[in-house]
């Protein structure tokens, strides 16, 4: 669970560290090197973005063993079903 | 060889019934003066086959990497590009032989290896056409067919998703392609094959294509085994807007497929793409349907399932069935092909990755049923047959299954089927092609 929570929190670093610092970063490395995933915390808190710092935030909380902070977002909360509901569907079936 | 006539196409269709009185006046593959040659037969059989390769790439390799996970897309897609290339030798070679000339009830024989003897006489005066479609050059009809025989495999690639090492699938399709796909298609397409005989209809390859996949493929999905972790993780699939594109193109295609198995530019082939479309949409509509009433929801998948299972299941029937048929045949296919890729996949108990029997299979046994029961004779010029279309049906599913099943036990002494654990762990991507989705 950690290490997919990681993988989404990876996902959202890459795509704001690549439109405000034009930087590409490896999602999967983040998530099995501790400290090349620290390194790229430190480099996107630096960048003074608040997305940016809030998912290394986020991040941040994993790597600290705590849950991730919820994003405070009120279209996730106002759309059922929630992304965990859409993915328990694709158990053990596809459609 | 000579050629009969030019009425055998009109009287045969693709998938129609010959009367043995016909039948035996039908030599085989041979020359016929060029002039014989219809060319706007000629015109909408080159576009139908072009619309029929197009199902498979890129129609088949989108529609199933868009239902897999991101680590196997690329992988998932490869194999119907590599599956043209492996059917398109094998056919030329042999394949094309064994399944369309006359030798014995059960198989070709090998006047056409290499496809020996086909083409212009010297002086260019005569050109050679199949017993089958005698208003076409037969380099058409080889390459129509040819696109018949590439898809088949390819949508049995669906059931083994995410797991099959690439050296071994290459190997299976090619034997699967010989030893499978041309007997059942000399079996109901050859004038000469004992289906035919019966009197089984299958007009576009509902039995011998999609009944064929089906079986095949859950017999693979049994012998393969479920992918790790299937039934307690989730495999969300990576993007199913590819899987819209892909579905679109094989309805578009499937005209191609449908109303060019009329092998002719005519009145036939106009009904088989309208009864196609309608059959479709109505499949569609069930599906939502269904999923409304189910799951309070339509989803985008749902209804792309349901564009297929209504062209599968109308398939063997387009050429003889009227609008009204189509209706019924669509929304029969739509429920039963949801049960098919919900309930029925649960009681099988097999990880059929995509879902191939339970569309495929069961969307063709339903049309090859349907057609037995909705044949117009104003639009085919026969009834149907129920007790010839459940032997066609009940011959596929055992001759299928258990030469699959043989094929794969014989495969896998040579080249392992499955990737180990590790491998299916990081993805086919990167352990079996060394590519990966960024």
């Amino acid at each position: 669970m950690a290490d997919t929570e990681k993988t989404a929190i990876a996902a959202h670093l890459y795509v704001a560290l690549r439109r405000v610092a034009n930087r590409v970063i490896d999602i999967e490395w983040m998530a099995q090197n501790e400290e090349y995933a620290r390194a790229i915390i430190k480099f996107a808190v630096e960048q003074g973005n608040e997305e940016l710092a809030r998912q290394a935030l986020r991040y941040q909380a994993l790597l600290d063993g705590e849950p991730a902070p919820r994003e405070a977002s009120a279209r996730a909360e106002a759309t059922p079903p929630s992304a965990d509901t859409v993915k328990k569907r694709y158990i053990g079936t596809l459609r | 060889m000579a050629v009969s006539s030019g009425v055998t196409r009109m009287i045969l269709g693709l998938g129609g019934l010959m009367p043995a009185s016909v039948m035996a006046a039908v030599a085989g593959p041979g020359m016929v003066p060029v002039t014989q040659i219809s060319a706007g037969d000629t015109a909408w059989m080159l576009t139908a086959t072009a619309l029929v390769l197009l199902m498979t790439i890129p129609g088949l390799a989108l529609f199933y990497a868009g239902m897999v996970r991101k680590k196997n897309v690329l992988s998932t897609a490869f194999q119907s590009l590599a599956v043209t290339c492996v059917v398109t030798l094998v056919w030329v070679v042999v394949g094309y032989s064994l399944a369309f000339t006359p030798s014995s009830f059960f198989i070709g024989g090998f006047d056409r290896v290499l496809l020996h003897g086909l083409g212009f006489s010297p002086d260019g005066a005569e050109i050679s056409v199949s017993h089958i479609a005698s208003s076409v050059p037969e380099a058409v009809f080889v390459m129509f067919q040819l696109t018949f025989a590439i898809i088949t495999p390819a949508l049995l690639t669906g059931a083994f998703a995410e797991r099959i090492r690439f050296p071994a699938m290459l190997l299976f399709i090619a034997l699967w392609s010989l030893l499978i796909y041309a007997p059942i298609a000399h079996w109901v397409w050859e004038p000469g094959g004992w289906l035919a005989a019966q009197g089984v209809l299958d007009f576009a390859g509902g039995t011998v294509v999609h009944i064929n996949a089906g079986i095949a493929g859950l017999v693979c999905a049994y012998m393969l085994g479920p992918r790790l972790g299937y039934g307690r993780v989730a495999f969300p699939p990576f993007n199913l807007t590819y899987t819209l594109l892909g579905a679109s193109l094989l309805w578009v295609g499937w005209f191609g497929f449908n109303a060019g198995s009329a092998v002719a530019a005519d009145g036939r082939a106009a009904m088989a793409m309208l009864v196609t479309q309608v059959a479709t949409a109505m499949a569609v509509l069930t599906w939502m349907a269904l999923e409304w009433w189910v799951k309070s929801r339509a989803t985008l998948l749902g209804a792309c399932s349901g564009a297929v299972a209504g062209l599968v299941a109308i398939t063997p029937a387009s050429g003889f069935v009227d609008a009204g048929g189509a209706l019924i045949i669509g929304v029969v296919a739509g429920i039963a092909c949801y049960w098919g890729a919900t309930g029925l996949k649960q009681v099988l108990g097999a990880d059929d990755a995509l879902d191939v029997f339970g569309i495929h299979g069961i969307g063709g046994i339903v049309g090859a049923l349907l057609t037995g029961l909705l044949a117009n004779p104003a639009v085919g010029g026969m009834h149907g047959n129920m007790i010839a279309q459940t032997t066609g049906v009940i011959a596929t599913l055992v001759y299928s299954g258990v030469g699959t099943w043989v094929i794969l036990l014989l495969v896998n002494l040579v080249s392992p089927l499955r990737v180990s654990a590790d491998d299916e762990e990081d993805g086919l991507d990167i352990s079996q092609h060394a590519e990966r989705i960024i």
